[in-house]
């Protein structure tokens, strides 16, 4: 039996996001939310080895009101219940502020083995929070972890390097950031989605978790967002004149040249 | 209370469903239509991750849901993956579930709820007949009785998956016109399954059509096929009574897969229109261009505002006939405008079968004829909201 807990983000569908290239802006207006894909990674591997071992998932989640939707997909998922980390105090954090944020929460939960994390969210990709919260709570910590394979109180698991896998083993508890190559996560079945909505969700303010206001979200932040901006980008553009073979040849070369083919 | 948003439940629904429909993308459509072959990976997908239980009653293991959740999966689905990827749903979902959760009885009812929602069954509804066209009273498709059965005889035209069956919804009649008590009194719907004959033979001809190529329409005889009494959908002699409720599910099943057909489409053109340099300029910052897409967007919100009603009227028990009249309608109408739209915005470009454009025209023009022509809705429509004389 084993007791995780996994977090997770609700983030802007980057897929959605419009740029205005006017005031070189991202518009975020009507932009659709989802989990974090690679928190959906994190997600599954916690469902599996629930699955593989027995024993409970917590769902973490840090957002709005509206994070709510992404609460009952990871339900959907598998999760057995969920926190949602809902306060306007917590809104535009840091990552060390919302790592913080996050281990008072797991302090309230009390009981787990495991914390699984993503490497990073798709919306910052900091990739801070994991570490950081397993410096918070005082656990190890391993983070691009690409496989997991628990037996007893030890854990072994595959860390992808830059050039090859390194294999770690570590004694409960611990925190494991994952990697995205870890699993493909599932769809969750219509009788899954009906039923997260039966599975227990608990919002905690701040006053919840004993945390004053002021040492949290952007005011307690020791990063501060200024703007956000689009990198420019112009097409390049060249014209090949000569007869058809001459030109066709040299845009051969400069294709191979700017790497497009090879 | 008046309320369009959708709950929770039914965002994550759509969402879920859209993320599988995406899965089996443009090139899968496109080969299935081509060669005409049903989309089995598509449909077992479907049924691996429990979709077929959307409307199941929960006491069978289903989640019960109703036709405003049916409405959303099916608009989803066409919105994602085009009409074929939908339809299939209205089969399964509409034509048979919840034909046979309402009208069907005892231990059939049940299992076969439970195998539907399994994805063991593919359902065609049998109504059509070549003589007969929208003036269902006049079909000639015979059942006899014979025992604890009947013997049904006779012919159907424009049967979608007829030749993927394994379950048929047959209406034949069963008392002569000139006998019949009353008017409509007379026909008979039976539940045939296809792999379990006792007597008879089904044959199937297949109809190389225009609309939705992957699922294809088929001519079907009947000879001499032995139906329980037990198969009896609804009551004898009175399946003209159950027509309604059938044919407004499949209304509002057909008007929400348009409106889905409509806003891929308009979405496809509008990214072209976006991208699409002529005269050192986008081709959508013409209002020759914009002003027919905006047009169709209006057409799309306007016909699925007013399928989420009949929907909701359905699930609430009240007579949705003119909505779901009008929503199929205004839906058929709109997907087409907005397809033909998408051609000419695409120019020589949506010609090409690998725009996918020209499928999509092909598709949306199905539900301007069929299941119902848009002039027999409208003669419905005058008679019933407008107090006209009855033309039909």
């Amino acid at each position: 039996m084993v007791e995780i807990i996994v977090c997770f983000k609700h983030v802007v569908d980057e897929s959605e996001l419009k740029v205005d290239r006017a005031n070189n802006k991202i518009n975020f207006e009507g932009a659709k939310t989802k989990i974090s894909d690679d928190d959906k990674n994190a997600i599954e591997e916690a469902v599996r080895l629930k699955e593989k071992n027995g024993g409970t998932v917590i769902g973490l989640c840090l957002g709005k009101a509206d994070a709510r939707k992404s609460v009952k997909e990871a339900l959907a998922m598998g999760c057995d219940k969920a926190r949602l980390l809902s306060d306007p105090a917590f809104q535009d954090g840091d990552a060390i502020r919302t790592a913080y944020v996050l281990s008072q929460a797991i302090k309230r939960i009390g009981k787990y083995d495991i914390i699984i994390t993503a490497t990073g969210t798709t919306d910052v990709y900091s990739g801070i929070v994991g570490p950081a919260l397993a410096e918070f709570l005082e656990i190890p910590q391993a983070t691009f972890v690409s496989k997991v394979a628990l037996a007893g109180d030890k854990v072994t698991l595959d860390r992808l390097m830059e050039e090859g896998v390194e294999t770690v083993e570590c004694d409960l508890p611990l925190l494991i950031a994952v990697a995205r190559e870890i699993n493909q996560p599932r769809f969750p079945t219509l009788i899954q989605i009906m039923s997260a909505g039966k599975k227990e969700v608990v919002e905690w303010k701040a006053s919840d978790l004993g945390i004053e206001a002021s040492t949290v979200g952007k005011n307690g932040s020791l990063v501060q967002v200024t703007s956000t901006q689009v990198p420019k980008s112009a097409r390049k553009k060249i014209l090949f004149e000569g007869s058809a073979s001459e030109s066709s040849e040299r845009l051969a070369d400069a294709l191979l040249k700017e790497g497009v083919v090879n | 209370m008046l309320n369009y948003e959708e709950t929770e439940d039914q965002k994550l629904l759509r969402e879920t469903i859209g993320a599988l429909a995406i899965q089996f993308g443009d090139e899968y459509w496109r080969n299935k239509d081509t060669s005409g072959e049903f989309p089995r990976e598509y449909f077992e997908a479907l049924a691996r991750d429990g979709w077929f239980n959307l409307n199941v009653p929960q006491e069978l293991g289903g989640t019960g849901l109703g036709m405003v959740e049916t409405a959303i999966v099916i608009n989803e689905v066409a919105k994602k993956a085009g009409m074929a990827a939908s339809d299939i749903l209205m089969a399964i979902c509409v034509f048979a579930i919840q034909t046979i959760k309402s009208f069907a009885k005892g231990p059939l009812r049940d299992r076969l709820l439970q195998e539907l929602a399994q994805g063991k069954h593919i359902m065609s509804f049998c109504l059509t007949e070549p003589g007969a066209g929208v003036n269902t009273l006049d079909i000639a498709t015979t059942a006899t009785k014979d025992g604890d059965g009947f013997i049904i005889n006779g012919a159907k035209i424009w049967i979608t998956l007829a030749h993927e069956a394994t379950i048929m919804n047959v209406v034949a009649r069963t008392t002569p016109k000139h006998e019949a008590r009353k008017r409509t009194d007379g026909l008979t719907i039976f539940l045939v399954e296809t792999n379990n004959l006792r007597q008879g033979k089904i044959r199937k001809k297949r109809i190389d059509d225009l609309s939705m190529r992957s699922l294809g329409s088929n001519e079907v005889f009947f000879d001499n096929v032995y139906v329980p009494s037990e198969n009896i959908i609804g009551e004898h002699d009175k399946g003209w009574d159950i027509l309604p409720a059938l044919l407004n599910a499949e209304r509002i099943s057909t008007a929400s897969m348009s409106v889905g057909l409509g806003q891929l489409v308009l979405e496809k053109a509008c990214d072209y229109a976006k991208s699409r340099q002529v005269f050192s300029r986008p081709i959508g910052s013409n209002q020759a261009i914009q002003f027919p897409l905006a047009k169709a967007k209006t057409d799309l919100e306007g016909a699925w505002a007013v399928t989420q009603r009949a929907s909701w009227e359905f699930d609430n028990g009240l007579d949705c006939a003119v909505a779901a009249n009008v929503a199929a309608y205004m839906g058929a109408r709109a997907a087409f405008f907005a397809s033909d739209r998408a051609i000419q915005t695409y120019g020589g470009l949506g010609f090409a079968k690998n725009s996918d454009i020209e499928r999509h025209w092909r598709d949306s023009r199905l539900f301007r004829t069929g299941p119902v022509p848009e002039e027999m809705a409208l003669n419905f429509l005058a008679q019933r909201m407008l107090g006209l004389p009855r033309s039909y």
